[in-house]
């Protein structure tokens, strides 16, 4: 069984490239919509969400968690990975590894304040492509527009425009460095068009799960993914149905409805 | 392809030929076939080089590889024992290669080289030119030869609402000549270090317009001229970046012209060096970043923080006591920018960090963060102040104790060390959340409480109106579990899937012992064993009521043993307001379950499945996670937090 844990809806993205590439494993998911979004939480909080979540995936039985959250990825590079008795995928490592060999030269990220304040994403980035230009940007709007379920509205499309403005013109690529983002994809490819390749980190983040679960082994699983939730069970269940197409996974809130 | 030891006499001179880099022809052996290499206007010469898979073998303490390294201010470290070689470079990023493994890290991003590290007697040879580029040396063909040439290899430019921070990082110690600073301008030129960067134009972020980036010198010793145009208004300031090849340059759009990249949050934190040191010697490397596939280190260091209690002190001081499980060396250090910080080496948190702001006391912020890799962990305790206050050390029996006073520091000391007291785990500190111990027995003081979902497998338990009781407490089991593990217990189920869980051990000894119904009490005697054995705090086991007659219905909480009624009292108490059934009270009653565990159990009817107004709540999910949630409040009513269960277990 696979862990996976995201502030809220955005790591649905993660889980439904695992599911893409054909992972078959049980999975558990983890929704911490009570602290969503972390993006513009302090370094200690994220830090403290991110061991309280490990701890919970690793409670339920997980036998490796799979990070679908960035924010407190890139915080826990910068100020170190909390314990964790299973092994941890992440995945702003994992997104900064996949530029290693490509002609991406002028590389941009959107992501949360967190992530951009940590610096993470052009360390992982700069790791596998020394000669590169990494452009970050906090959008710190997008990530309360898909939670609150707008991600298709015209405020959704005119708040992508704006970071999209917001960004030099001769971007090469741009990262989804938050995984709320990708469900945002549309608006992105239509303000930056199709020079700039969109680049979604839960692909990598996807195939070095499958690694992972070679490398170790991982039993099989029927394929069934349990959803948990802090927050509002009846809208996170909507937003599953919606997004990941999983119609019989069940979730379960963490709170009283 | 082992060398024979001739080699090893090759190498001794052409080590001492190295050591002042004559120029000229002296080629040693194995570096025939390659092109001869250049770096900073001299020959760089390996005693031992040999051209592979479009690479170069050097190995590690090659005269002509540790002068390139120490030009960098790169170190290396290999022990003959391990499989690892890692190069921690100036800006202590670690790039770490495994013996027989082509592919390699970098700060914790796997990468590939194009051979495999291979040992060769007690040294082992590296991918020169691979290792180079992670340094930010690029290898450039000039006519025959290979130019090696450090380059300003990485430029982040990064935006959060009217701040922009610009990082550049260069190989090498970033040597300014010439600098042309007006307020919205900035020029700095760059020597000894091309770039392959291109210019960046507009929008980025409210404070900056365009940044440039110009190569000129010559093939040899290049210079790289950066150009960073602010937008009107705006102001910047240079600050050091981590390491001296690193320079950070801030930019703050004008206040008036707040323009909003994207909506906010209202104080944006600076860029910058939020967290660590500056150009701190002793910073522990930052080797511990996991891999992609790496699990992310163990920390176990020497001796536990197990309380930090901050308090007011004298004169509007701040006073921090940390109590510590051992005592332990300690570095702590001043920063330019007021911030002062303390490292308790080869200590560990048991808990998650935390971050605090005193309200009292003459400090904007304390931090308490683990850091370090498993082998180098520490706990760092950081305060931010408004000036460069005195901050006295004082080990204590207990272990530490930092006293921040209002006063303007007494001496201009930036950094010592010193040893902390402390003494084995004192019973009544302990912080938050630590990690749970899977296997510790220990009665009252144990953190972990068994969820029995009834029935199972073949035993489907009562089913009626198309519902299926071992379904129902399964997934009311489920809930509770997720419930209790974020109220920090270690949970475990007699079991998690639709089985009916029974020992061969149990079914044979029933059946020895000449018990009625051996077959039964083997499958729930197998239940009991799973609290018993790990001596569990509580026991919760969960069914569905029938009864012949529809009109029963309700909630009823079975108890047997006298310690188990306060139990079943604080359940009845909680999970009848939580899940608004009726309550049919706590009664006693001989269930196998409740009579044969040893710590306080409680059996709960949640409801009855031949009751329809039950049923329709059984059918709901929101119903069942009242059910688990009430019951979780009558865990957290009767044992508290499992923080305050944990003090035996640390003993």
């Amino acid at each position: 069984m696979i862990g996976l844990y995201d502030s809220g809806l955005g790591g649905l993205t993660v889980l439904r490239a695992l599911r893409a590439a054909g992972v078959d494993q049980d999975v558990v998911y983890f929704a911490d919509q009570a602290h969503v979004p972390y993006g513009d939480r302090s370094d200690a909080q994220i830090l403290g969400y991110l061991s309280d979540n490990l701890a919970l995936l690793v409670g339920l039985g997980v036998a490796a968690v799979v990070t679908a959250c960035n924010s407190s990825c890139a915080i826990a590079q910068q100020v170190g990975w909390p314990s964790c008795a299973v092994p941890v995928l992440d995945i702003v490592a994992t997104a900064g590894a996949s530029f290693a060999g490509t002609p991406l030269r002028r590389i941009g990220v959107v992501a949360t304040a967190a992530t951009v304040r940590s610096g993470s994403y052009g360390r992982a980035i700069r790791a596998a492509a020394p000669d590169v230009t990494v452009v970050e940007l906090a959008t710190p709007a997008l990530v309360p527009l898909v939670e609150r379920g707008d991600a298709e509205s015209e405020a959704a499309r005119a708040a992508v425009a704006a970071v999209a403005a917001a960004l030099p013109p001769d971007l090469d690529g741009l990262v989804y460095g938050c995984t709320h983002y990708p469900l945002l994809d549309g608006w992105f490819a239509q303000a930056l068009g199709p020079r700039v390749a969109r680049i979604d980190p839960a692909l990598a983040q996807a195939a070095a799960a499958i690694r992972l679960i070679a490398e170790r082994r991982l039993p099989r699983g029927s394929g069934a993914t349990t959803y948990y939730t802090n927050g509002d069970a009846v809208a996170f269940e909507e937003a599953v149905r919606r997004w990941t197409g999983d119609h019989t996974g069940r979730v379960i809130g963490l709170v009283a409805p | 392809m082992n060398r024979s030891p001739a080699h090893r006499s090759d190498r001794a001179f052409a080590a001492l030929a190295c050591l002042s880099l004559v120029l000229g022809p002296l080629a040693a052996r194995g570096q025939e076939r390659a092109s001869p290499l250049w770096f900073q206007g001299t020959r760089l010469i390996f005693s031992h080089a040999v051209p592979l898979a479009d690479d170069l073998a050097v190995p590690t303490r090659d005269p002509g590889m540790r002068h390139f390294l120490e030009r960098l201010g790169a170190t290396v470290s290999y022990d003959p024992q391990q499989r690892y070689v890692v190069v921690t470079s100036e800006d202590r990023r670690s790039i770490v290669f495994t013996l027989g493994d082509p592919t390699y890290a970098i700060g914790g991003v796997r990468a590939r080289a194009p051979f495999a590290p291979r040992a060769d007697g007690d040294d082992v040879d590296l991918p020169f030119f691979t290792l180079a580029r992670a340094l930010y040396v690029e290898p450039l063909v000039d006519g025959g030869e290979t130019v090696l040439q450090p380059r300003i290899g990485a430029l982040d430019v990064r935006t959060d609402g009217p701040h922009t921070s610009v990082s550049v990082t260069g190989a090498m110690p970033l040597v300014t000549d010439g600098q042309h600073d007006s307020p919205e301008r900035l020029q700095l030129a760059f020597v000894g270090q091309g770039s392959a960067l291109g210019p960046l134009r507009d929008a980025l972020g409210p404070a900056v317009s365009t940044i440039d980036v110009a190569v000129g010198g010559t093939a040899r010793v290049p210079t790289t001229t950066l150009t960073i145009a602010g937008t009107p208004g705006s102001t910047h300031r240079i600050v050091s970046g981590p390491a001296p090849d690193t320079l950070i340059i801030v930019f703050d759009a004008p206040s008036s012209g707040a323009v909003a990249v994207a909506r906010t949050p209202p104080t944006p934190p600076p860029l910058p060096a939020e967290v660590g040191p500056i150009g701190s010697a002793l910073t522990p490397p930052p080797s511990a970043e996991p891999g992609p596939t790496a699990a992310p280190p163990i920390v176990a260091g020497r001796a536990t923080v197990t309380d930090l209690e901050i308090a007011p002190g004298a004169d509007d001081a701040l006073s921090v006591q940390v109590t510590l499980s051992g005592a332990v060396p300690y570095t702590w250090h001043r920063l330019p920018d007021h911030r002062w910080y303390v490292d308790l080496a080869e200590a560990t948190l048991t808990g998650p960090g935390r971050e605090e702001h005193p309200s009292f006391g003459a400090v904007q912020s304390v931090r308490v963060a683990q850091i370090g890799g498993d082998d180098a962990p520490a706990v760092r305790i950081a305060f931010t102040m408004s000036a460069d206050q005195q901050v006295d050390l004082a080990p204590s029996a207990s272990g530490l104790t930092i006293t921040v006073s209002t006063a303007p520091a007494t001496d201009l000391l930036r950094a010592g060390s010193g040893q902390t007291g402390g003494a084995p785990l004192v019973a009544s500190s302990v912080m938050p959340g630590p990690e749970p111990t899977p296997s510790a027995p220990s009665g009252p003081g144990s953190r972990i409480i068994v969820i029995d979902p009834g029935h199972g497998g073949d035993d489907h338990g009562t089913e009626h109106n198309g519902l299926s009781e071992k379904a129902i407490t399964l997934d009311i089991a489920d809930r509770l579990r997720a419930l209790l593990l974020a109220q920090g217990w270690n949970v475990r189920m007699t079991r998690e899937t639709d089985v009916d869980p029974v020992t061969a051990a149990n079914l044979a000894r029933m059946r020895a012992d000449g018990v009625a119904n051996p077959t039964d009490r083997a499958y729930l005697q197998t239940r009991c064993d799973v609290a018993n054995d790990v001596n569990a705090r509580l026991f919760i086991s969960i069914h569905v009521n029938s009864a012949p007659i529809s009109s029963a219905r309700g909630t009823t909480f079975y108890w047997y043993k006298p310690q188990d009624l306060p139990f079943a009292q604080a359940l009845e108490k909680s999970v009848i307001p939580a899940a608004a059934t009726q309550d049919d009270g706590t009664r006693h009653e001989n269930f196998y379950v409740i009579r044969h565990t040893t710590m306080p159990a409680v059996l709960i009817e949640t409801a009855f499945i031949t009751n329809l107004e039950d049923v329709g709540l059984l059918r709901q999910p929101a119903f069942l996670q009242r059910l688990a949630q009430g019951i979780a409040n009558g865990v957290k009513a009767y044992a508290g937090s499992p923080a305050a269960n944990a003090v035996s277990q640390q003993q």
